[in-house]
């Protein structure tokens, strides 16, 4: 099995899974950075990959990133950088992955969790792109439980990876937080709307700003087009992603609707 | 009477390698003293097989491994298996008893969970024909998993005769769910008396992991025995009359359900499950750190 490892916590607790589950020696993670990587991204990589043992290689992506967008300027003459660019450097990541998968007939696996699930704030054919996705049904606050839990047995993921902010790193400085709620927030919206069925107004009720409820509900519905395309991961809670939560992609029911 | 349960990792479609293992613990049972052994639900296909269990191929193979564990097993034990079962009234989820180098009688489940994970009824028939049995001296009734989830089925087996309930299950996990499979074990008690003994299958199946943590409830409501999750093996509980206990420290009734942890083995076992999926070698790759 191989991932990708990007010095922040969902791939760091992904490899730490995967290392248990199958002995180091069968795992291998691919730091694949760009102009856009902290350098503590790249220590931090290192330093996990050597604490557990298991084969790493780097690969940049600066080269194949330059191409494609030097091969787009025609097309996207006249207008800024948006997402474009920056789901552009995941698929060269998820692209790198699968041909690694191919070479060798390793199976990738992918580092999103479900929260991200949930939102979408992952890049379709990028870092969706894998076989299998260990951490599909674990918000990003049980992402941290399990990651202290695991290195309350033993010191696997670096402290740093666990304390920094989150950041998908595909701009300057960017954190998840400038697209996403604090996330004890979107985890407390998410388990009322995706495991409890809640009316939006009642998730309200409960104590959260209507504004980010209808945000995180829309966000949540849009991306039911993303989840159908993503691996299988295993259930942990009662409300899965996939065999369980089934919703239509094409819907005009609106919940989010009564709050405004 | 010594009975087994055997909680281990079948894997779905691995019809001959599920029959050897079977096997294997029907031979490992037999040898340590046990008159019966209880295997999970659809022990020979593997759970869930999905819409595999609509080909009529697939259900003849399990037919004939069906064949081949009551032909190789040992004659003295009573043995349980769970396969689907084509017939021309249907196709069923099935559980057979095993016995004397035949099978002796078919239990089919009644309840087929079609909620959440499950989709049982797009493609099993419901049966409603009780099963009763009698090994060492005590009367076993047979119950299929969703079938203790609901009314009728237990008191069904009291009805003809039974003063055990066995359970053969897969069930998958999700937090929490070691309470609900006991609350649930307990309603069955109100409802029909008979303590159970419920087996399940351990290991991960694309999405649903399998975490064992098999048990038995007593008459009185107690959690009796409880054996580990997350961990094949052959346990062994000693009935007698209504009253039973399982030796060892495998086998202690939990205080603290351990839920991090749990999330922990799901994880793994699910990605371990998720390698065999795959041939590769990683060592055949050029490193550069």
């Amino acid at each position: 099995m191989h991932l990708g490892l990007s010095g922040g916590i969902d791939s760091a607790l992904t490899l730490a899974i995967a290392a248990d589950a199958l002995g180091a020696e069968r795992v291998h993670a691919v730091m694949m950075p760009s102009d856009y990587t902290a350098s503590i991204s790249l220590e931090d990589s290192r330093d996990m990959a050597q604490r557990l043992g298991v084969r790493y290689s780097e690969i940049a992506i600066g080269p194949i990133f330059d191409a494609f967008v030097a091969q787009l300027a025609g097309e996207f003459a006249g207008r800024a950088a948006d997402t474009t660019e920056e789901n552009l450097q995941a698929r060269a990541r998820g692209t790198l992955l699968m041909a690694r998968a191919n070479k060798f007939g390793s199976l990738v696996l992918t580092t999103g969790n479900k929260s991200e699930m949930a939102t979408g704030y992952a890049t379709l054919y990028g870092d969706m792109a894998g076989g299998f996705a260990v951490l599909k049904d674990v918000s990003k606050i049980l992402v941290y439980r399990l990651a202290n839990y695991r290195n309350s047995l033993s010191a696997v993921i670096p402290q740093r990876i666990i304390d920094r902010p989150p950041s998908a790193e595909l701009r300057p400085d960017q954190t998840d937080q400038d697209s996403l709620p604090p996330y004890d927030t979107l985890d407390a919206i998410l388990a009322a709307y995706v495991e409890r069925d809640l009316a939006a107004r009642d998730i309200v009720a409960l104590g959260y700003d209507a504004a980010i409820v209808k945000k995180v509900i829309r966000m949540v519905d849009l991306a039911e087009y993303k989840r159908r395309q993503a691996p299988p991961g295993p259930r942990i809670t009662p409300r899965n992603f996939g065999k369980d939560r089934r919703y239509p992609i094409t819907s005009k029911y609106r919940p989010e609707r009564e709050l405004s | 009477m010594k009975l087994a349960v055997a909680q281990i990792n079948l894997t779905v479609g691995d019809i001959a390698g599920n029959t050897g293992r079977l096997l294997a613990a029907a031979h490992e049972a037999h040898a340590a003293g046990a008159a019966l052994l209880l295997t999970p639900e659809m022990s020979i296909c593997g759970y869930p097989a999905e819409d595999l269990v609509l080909r009529r191929d697939f259900c003849e193979a399990c037919a004939a491994a069906l064949e081949k564990i009551a032909d190789e097993a040992p004659r003295e034990l009573a043995l349980i298996v769970g396969y689907p079962e084509r017939t021309d009234d249907g196709l069923f989820n099935a559980a057979a008893l095993l016995r004397g180098g035949r099978v002796e009688a078919v239990y089919r489940k009644h309840h087929l969970p079609n909620h959440s994970v499950f989709d049982e009824q797009r493609v099993f028939d419901s049966g409603d024909a009780p099963c009763v049995f009698s090994c060492g001296g005590v009367n076993f009734g047979l119950n299929i998993c969703g079938d203790i989830w609901e009314p009728g089925p237990a008191t069904r087996a009291l009805e003809a005769g039974a003063d055990w309930l066995l359970v053969p299950n897969a069930s998958p996990f999700h937090l929490n769910k070691e309470r609900e499979r006991h609350a649930v074990a307990r309603s069955r008690l109100v409802e029909a008396g008979l303590p159970i003994v419920y087996a399940n299958l351990v290991g991960g199946q694309d999405e649903l992991v399998f975490d064992g943590a098999s048990f038995a409830v007593s008459a009185g409501g107690e959690v009796v025995v409880q054996c580990p999750a997350w961990r094949e093996g052959l346990f062994y509980l000693d009935i007698a009359g209504n009253s039973c206990s399982g030796p060892g420290m495998a086998c202690r009734p939990r205080r603290r359900r351990p839920t991090t942890r749990w999330c922990w083995r799901c994880a793994t076992m699910s990605a371990r499950t998720a390698s065999r999926g795959c041939t590769w070698d990683c060592r055949a790759a050029s490193i550069r750190r």
